[in-house]
């Protein structure tokens, strides 16, 4: 059987799992390759999660969330880029593929943005292939 | 000029060790870092010949680069803590 | 009735760890009368390791073991220690982490020899040789070295019964543990010995301690680029404290000498991976995205104790 990758996408409740439902309303499609985790700020998501992620045999990790100014919580999304931020300097440092980690600010109502979005990474992780640091660094 | 480290030279040592009596003091003790000695005996049971070696390595001198300055004090006290 | 037994191994470790056992120094006389210390080695008693080898299996009562886990000799050893000892404890940063000494994983062992006994302008070594694992003199002495491997916490090579962490562990902290550990009120097993409390929470410069709420960083500075102010936060100040991630069994004694926390005391409780939530914490606190970039040389501050103990664990590729 050919490698089919695996995405973990997390996604913040109020912004981009509502894009990710309206992609499905709207008939978008975008590859099933793709596993959807919803949190309920962008700002919950911790670099252990996309470390562990990563570890456990993710291809690739997308973050979505809310614009800026549009935060259900007012400033979850600000945190959430700078920890993501320097967890990606962090780890391209330490020999993790910098491709394969990638946030962006979809909302609600670009369910058409979402689909795009999710079939784009999933070209570039095909690009990149399989992820040697499956079970832990080698 | 024949160097110092020709002794230990694989070429000069076809043979090999020929399993000579010897007895090992492992570790030293009474201090930081792990020592071993060990004697060599001849055929009487007399010391023919003794070594000390440092059986360990650390790696500070590479790793260390990169670090802001200010912090390598901090960082190289755990060379030896004693 | 027979008085415990104690033993205690120093692994790929500095040794600071066993001076803060002897710095217990009157605590030590009324803990050391209570026990029987059968081997320290190699740095305090005349025991060798064949002494250790031939007691009998869980003779031994508490084991400590200190440093992390380097070459196959420690990698033997710990695994004796771990037979003999009917409680294992790993004992400082890092035994129970990696410790400082577990940045060598950035490295292969390759460029760490290379940079140590060839590639350095001060080093004499015309034929360019490396120690090696087996070497025979003139011929007939034939002498060995142990391999170097990659630096690991003692977890990842035996089962841990408790953790201490620090760098070394306050002197006080080590004689509350040894008290729990005689009156044997302890943790269930694979925990750390810790009060569960972050370095900000036992910290006179916490603001909130204070009375005031936190505030945000607005630059990032080294400390060489000024001291902080007296009695507020340091992390406030943009000089990167660990504080809000460590243990604060040693009561906060480097932000209470100005100088930023480092995380030697381990990880709170809860946290997988020490360094990514100091990453967490320390991105939160910053005031905007520019800052983040200005962090100077983020692995060897973020991951200074615990990389043997992250998830990825070393550098890939080296």
């Amino acid at each position: 059987m050919a490698w089919e990758p695996k995405i973990i996408v997390i996604a913040c409740q109020w912004c981009t799992y509502a894009g990710a439902d309206l992609a499905g309303s709207l008939r978008y499609s975008y590859p099933p390759t793709v596993h959807i985790v919803r949190v309920p700020c962008s700002g919950r998501v911790e670099p252990e999660f996309i470390a562990e992620a990563l570890i456990r045999g993710a291809d690739g990790v997308f973050i979505g969330g809310c614009h800026f100014g549009d935060c259900h919580y007012k400033e979850g999304n600000y945190k959430a880029i700078r920890r993501f931020n320097l967890f990606k300097r962090v780890a391209t440092e330490l020999g993790v593929e910098p491709d394969r980690i990638q946030l962006e600010w979809i909302s609600g109502s670009e369910g058409k943005k979402f689909a795009e979005s999710m079939t784009d990474f999933d070209a570039k992780i095909r690009e990149l292939g399989p992820n040697p640091l499956k079970g832990g660094a080698q | 000029m024949k160097n110092g480290l020709d002794r230990y030279n694989k070429k000069n040592n076809p043979e090999g060790g020929k399993g000579m009596k010897k007895i090992e003091i492992n570790p030293m003790t009474r201090l930081e870092g792990h020592g071993k000695i060990t004697i060599f005996l001849d055929e009487q049971g007399n010391v023919e010949n003794a070594f000390m070696q440092v059986v360990e390595f650390m790696g500070y001198e590479k790793f260390l680069i990169g670090m802001p300055i200010e912090e390598v004090p901090r960082t190289v006290t755990t060379i030896c803590g004693v | 009735m027979s008085k415990p037994k104690l033993a205690y191994y120093l692994a790929g470790g500095c040794g600071g760890c066993d001076i803060a056992v002897v710095d217990l120094a009157e605590t030590l006389v009324d803990v050391a009368l209570q026990l029987d210390i059968v081997f320290w080695a190699p740095t305090v008693a005349d025991a060798k390791y064949k002494d250790l080898e031939a007691m009998p299996d869980g003779s031994i009562d508490v084991g400590l073991v200190s440093g992390n886990v380097r070459n196959s000799e420690h990698e033997h050893i710990v695994k004796v220690m771990r037979q003999k000892c009917k409680v294992l404890i790993a004992f400082g940063i890092c035994a129970a982490c990696g410790g400082i000494k577990g940045l060598v994983n950035l490295h292969t062992t390759e460029q760490l020899l290379d940079k140590a006994y060839i590639n350095t302008f001060s080093t004499d070594n015309p034929e360019k040789v490396p120690p090696q694992t087996t070497v025979v003199v003139d011929g007939k002495y034939e002498l060995t070295l142990p391999t170097l491997m990659d630096a690991r916490p003692l977890d990842q090579v035996v089962k841990v019964d408790y953790y201490i962490g620090g760098c070394p562990p306050y002197h006080e902290h080590i004689g509350k543990a040894f008290m729990a550990l005689l009156s044997g009120q302890l943790p269930p097993s694979g925990s750390w010995i810790t009060m569960g409390k972050a370095v900000c929470e036992v910290c006179d410069r916490n603001p909130v301690l204070q009375g005031k709420s936190k505030k945000f960083a607005t630059t990032v500075k080294r400390t060489i680029e000024g001291t902080p102010t007296e009695g507020a936060c340091i992390l406030e100040e943009g000089y990167l404290c660990l504080g809000p991630v460590t243990q604060g069994d040693c009561g906060a004694k480097c932000p209470s000498a100005n100088v930023p926390c480092r995380g030697c005391g381990g990880p709170i409780p809860g946290v997988k991976d020490f360094g990514l939530r100091a990453i967490s914490a320390i991105a939160s606190m910053l005031d905007n995205e520019e800052l983040v970039e200005q962090i100077p040389d983020p692995v060897h501050l973020f991951y200074r104790y615990a990389l043997p103990s992250s998830f990825l664990g070393k550098r890939i590729n080296r």
